[in-house]
């Protein structure tokens, strides 16, 4: 059964009036009180506790979002932004109930697209396989990015919760990548955020092209997972496509073999992205259902999309690359690199699932669960990281399903063991897991990322007080009733 | 993990909503090519109106997180089962996904009810053995008209559609049986049950089963060939599913069509000068896996102009009648509709085709109501209009 | 019909998606059917498994059968030039690419390796539909 948390907001306002205020607001087919309807929004995909959201709204457009965060403010209730439900962290469970706010289905415009300037300008609920169909068919030298996930997910989440797509060894995390907000605050004030903010009116199309030079407000809305403003337009940029594409595999025979490569790869600015799996994650993708890891199979595999703007240059990418694992097997790994779409031929089609979108690892969908601990890495600790986690996985009889990435030019890495699980069996058994995985991987200095509340609370007692106090003192600022997503980083 | 009650006869789909499904939302969109492809959720939003939506109130009504109410109604039946969401999910559960929104029909039925008007489609049958509510015909007429004997190789199964509103299709159907010298004969039918099925009321499903394979069985015949989608589907898959055993052959009009032209016994001989698109019904398309036969013998018919709409095949746009849609939701089944018509009109079609009798009869229904100009035909009618050659 | 089992290790299942594609195609039912041997597979820098013909059917074994009819030993990468026609087969054994051991002088050996093996693998490799839900429409 659901719990349900109040804060006693119904007490200053009724329910019944609540509703009727949101009726004139969206139109009554935008708004729904229904149990049946508010349920699939109390939960996800994860081991966070369920919760009833009181409302769900779908709104249209930024009006009626100013008009709705002036009144949720007035009274004190909980707004909880909505796209897809897909973050692997609970992040849209109302955990104090109020209004979930879905944008995904019809703030979902892809508003602008500056083909010289290399920018799209959307509205929060366009996804990755939206924005990438229309990039295809209209505006073919451009490529956003997409990552191993459903092509139904939000593009801006993606960007605001530092999420990584398959360009994360060129540009690192997504909120890199966001040229400009427009955000809705506490006092139903709308402020644009980049090079959007000359005017006092609607910003002209083509003004969102940079995040920088003026003070970067930015921050207060990347990573505070929806508790300090309602973002209604994202501008994030686009990369050229290159015309030369030779996808690789690497496969890797020891443990610790990643690692090194990684950092070398990393730096050596020839890949557009490292997506490693632990060797079960790739029996998996290709078919088979509740792999095992067998002696001579290589431990870890490592899909590299690799792109050029020549034969040449493809060329020159490959030879270093080849440089670097000789140079490695030299020093006494053993990694070996295979075409990867050559490879997917023979060993599986399903394989190429991950390359291109639909890029899901589609055998992490079998079941009722998914979760991770999901982090920011240093790099320099992987070997341990893997090592670690491997005898936690042994100790609980789970296979290992750890994925890894090189991120920003090797600037820093992504650790992410990954779980799939039966929701209404195995979820206290994988939960055990997981927290004893978060627990040794935070000891060694990861940063979980769309980090659940639960996860949050072990996280204050390592950061240093005063980002405690100085995040605290912003987010009162910026949301004196505490409005915007209550509950998470257990404000 | 709860308890479901034995008796419910789609028990073990129901169970897997508890271990399948993460909600990942792929089945939302055609998958590849990005499409809107499920008509409840395009037209109601919510969550609930999809099927990850339908897969959690299955949880939801079973652990006892949701109480049956009135309120669950519009969630659970205002849906096509067009599958246009098991052709895009990729997960395991995929091919059951329409199965498991059936089962919580069946559920609901027993609860709170179906959706309003739904109940008359039982209802009529126990008066006339159709949903329809005619007076039901044993096709003796018919049989007499057409000078068909008691027992042949094969049966035409008409159906309830094509044998109370569509007879064009039945009678270009019996037209084309007899031209092609088919040793076939018909059976006095019951309802194939596809629409208590749609709709969760299952109460006489098992008994018009039987009796409809006892008519066939009667008359000796190996074969059935049907030219209604939803007939085929029910009598491919469902009659097993639901423990009926048959022992005869399924076939549609079409594969019949398609086998006569590829063995050289039949040409088309006069021209259909018309340019024509085609709609996949979601009982033969993405339920059945038959995409290809249809568009082989439209385009072998002279001076046919066979264009495509932009979603084809499985990515078809549901017609918006089935799964009960039709009379619980009437005006939204022409909404529906429309969208298609306005896609086909998008291809320079002056004919819109398929090959189910629901599927014309909304399209038709639909081209009337908005104004469209447009001819609606099943792919038996247009044979009917042209000449056919019998070689050997 | 050739029956395939379905292998859990990464080189037994790219084996049989090889094989799975032709297990219908009469050429290679000719030459799988009823050849009745073991022949030891071994892609570098993998494991070796072993192919085990016997009548109508195929399975796979994880290790090295002592005394099989045939003993391949091929890298990766050497496999894929064969396989996408970069590399003629013969000239692989030439140059000491491919070693192959218990060959002999047995022409229906040879030529069942080869249809069985070399074109299985190049009709795979070189299928230009590279449609996964096109080509697997029934399978998840």
């Amino acid at each position: 059964m659901t719990a349900i948390k109040q804060r006693n907001v119904f007490e200053k306002i009724s329910k019944d009036k609540v509703y009727s205020k949101l009726v004139e607001i969206f139109g009554s087919d935008y708004v729904t009180d229904k149990k049946v309807d508010l349920y699939p929004y109390s939960q996800d995909m994860t081991e966070n506790k369920p919760h009833m959201p009181d409302f769900v709204v779908i709104p249209e457009n930024k009006e009626q979002l100013i008009e709705l965060v002036k009144f949720c403010n007035e009274y004190s209730i909980p707004i909880v932004p909505y796209t897809t439900g897909n973050n692997v962290g609970g992040l849209t469970i109302p955990d104090y109930g109020g209004i979930v706010v879905d944008f995904g289905k019809k703030m979902n415009k892809i508003l602008h697209i500056n083909e010289n300037m290399m920018f799209a300008l959307l509205e929060p609920g366009v996804t990755f396989g939206q924005l990438k169909k229309h990039l295809d068919e209209n505006f073919p030298s451009l490529r956003y990015s997409f990552p191993n996930a459903p092509p139904y997910s939000g593009v801006v989440g993606n960007a605001l919760l530092s999420g990584m797509t398959n360009l994360g060894a060129k540009i690192g995390s997504m909120a890199d990548s966001i040229n400009g907000l427009e955000v809705i605050t506490f006092d139903g004030s709308v402020a644009r955020i980049g090079s959007c903010f000359y005017g006092n009116e609607k910003a002209e199309d083509d003004s969102w092209w940079c995040r920088y030079p003026m003070p970067d407000l930015m921050g207060l809305f990347v990573n505070f997972q929806g508790m300090t403003g309602l973002v209604t337009k994202c501008a994030v940029q686009l990369w050229p496509k290159e015309p030369i594409e030779k996808p690789q595999l690497v496969v890797f025979f020891g443990l610790t073999d990643l690692g090194p490569f990684l950092r070398e790869v990393g730096r050596a600015d020839i890949v557009n992205d490292v997506a490693a799996f632990s060797v079960e994650v790739a029996k998996m993708e290709v078919g088979i259902p509740e792999p095992v890891r067998y002696p001579g199979e290589p431990l870890y595999t490592a899909v590299m999309p690799i792109s050029a703007k020549t034969e040449n240059q493809m060329n020159a990418k490959l030879e270093i690359l080849n440089g670097i694992i000789e140079k490695l097997n030299k020093e006494g790994t053993d990694i070996h690199l295979i075409d990867y779409n050559e490879f997917a031929k023979l060993f599986g089609l399903k394989a190429l699932n991950i390359y291109n979108l639909p890029s899901q690892i589609l055998s992490l969908h079998e079941y009722s669960g998914l979760t991770w601990f999901g982090a920011y890495a240093p790099s320099h600790i992987f070997e341990e990281l893997i090592e670690k986690t491997d005898e936690l996985y042994r100790k609980h009889g789970v296979p290992p399903f750890n994925y890894l990435k090189i991120m920003k030019g090797g600037h820093y890495g992504i650790f992410r063991p990954i779980f799939r699980f039966k929701k209404f069996t195995d979820q206290e058994k994988i939960f055990k897991l997981l927290e004893e995985i978060a627990d040794v991987c935070i000891d060694l200095g990861c940063i979980p990322y769309k980090t659940p509340s639960w996860l949050t609370a072990k996280l204050r007692k390592k950061i240093n007080p005063g980002w405690i106090s100085l995040f605290e003192k912003i987010k009162h600022c910026m949301d004196p009733n505490n409005i915007f997503n209550p509950g998470r980083w257990n404000t | 993990m709860v308890e479901i009650d034995e008796n419910i006869f789609g028990k073990e789909v129901l169970e897997m909503a508890f271990d399948r499904c993460i909600k990942c939302s792929t089945c939302k969109y055609s998958y590849k090519d990005f499409e809107k492809m499920c008509p409840s959720g395009e037209k109601f939003l919510f969550e609930s109106y999809w099927a990850s939506g339908r897969i959690r109130i299955i949880r939801g009504v079973l652990n006892g997180d949701l109480e049956w109410t009135k309120d669950l109604i519009d969630p659970i039946f205002a849906c096509t089962t067009c599958g246009a969401c098991m052709d895009a999910c990729q997960a395991p559960h995929a091919d059951y996904i329409v199965e498991m929104i059936e089962a919580l029909r069946e559920l609901a039925v027993k609860n709170i009810g179906p959706a309003e008007n739904q109940e008359f489609l039982v209802t009529r049958c126990e008066d006339s053995c159709n949903p329809y509510g005619d007076p039901n015909s044993d096709n003796a007429d018919l049989k007499k008209e057409y000078d068909l004997p008691d027992k042949a190789e094969w049966v035409y199964f008409i159906g309830c559609t094509s044998n109370y509103r569509q007879k064009s299709i039945r009678d270009s159907t019996l037209r084309f049986l007899k031209k092609v010298g088919i040793d076939f004969t018909l059976i006095d039918e019951h309802c194939c049950t596809s629409p208590m099925i749609r709709t969760g009321q299952l109460s006489i499903v098992d008994e018009y089963m039987k009796y409809n394979a006892d008519q066939i069985k009667k008359t000796g015949a190996t074969k059935v060939i049907t030219s209604c989608a939803g007939c085929y589907k029910t009598l491919a898959k469902d009659f097993e599913r639901f423990g009926t055993n048959i022992e005869f052959e399924i076939y549609h009009s079409l594969e019949l069509v398609k086998n006569l032209l590829d063995e050289k016994k039949i040409e088309f001989k006069s021209e259909y000068n018309k340019t024509v698109t085609y709609h996949d019904p979601c009982h033969l398309g993405r339920h059945m896996g038959i995409y290809e036969l249809p568009r082989a013998i439209y385009k072998q018919i002279p001076g046919l102009n066979f264009v495509e709409m932009k979603r084809n095949r499985n990515f078809a746009w549901c017609c918006g009648a089935g799964g009960g849609v039709k009379i619980g939701y009437p005006d939204w089944a022409l909404e529906i509709s429309k969208e298609r018509i306005e896609e086909a009109k998008e291809t320079g079609a002056t004919v819109i085709t398929s090959t189910c009798p629901f599927c014309k009869t909304n399209l038709f229904d639909s081209a009337a109501h908005y104004n469209f100009d447009f001819e609606v035909l099943d792919l038996m009618e247009i044979l009917d209009q042209i000449e056919i050659n019998i070689l050997n | 019909m050739i029956n395939i089992e379905f292998p859990d290790d990464l080189i037994s299942l790219s084996l049989y998606n090889v094989f799975n594609s032709r297990k219908d195609d009469k050429k290679f039912i000719k030459y799988a059917k009823d050849w009745n041997a073991k022949i030891v597979l071994h892609i570098e820098p993998f494991y070796p498994v072993t192919v085990i013909f016997d009548g109508s059917n195929i399975n796979f074994e994880r290790k090295e059968y002592p005394n099989p009819d045939m003993k391949v030993k091929i890298h990766i990468n050497t496999m894929l030039d064969i396989a996408n026609d970069r590399l003629n087969p013969f000239f692989a054994i030439e140059e000491g690419h491919m070693e192959i051991e218990g060959l002999g002088e047995d022409s229906g050996k040879i030529m069942r390796f080869y249809n069985i093996f070399v074109v299985s693998m190049q009709m795979v490799a070189q299928e230009p539909n590279v449609n996964y839900y096109e080509i697997n429409k029934n399978t998840r």
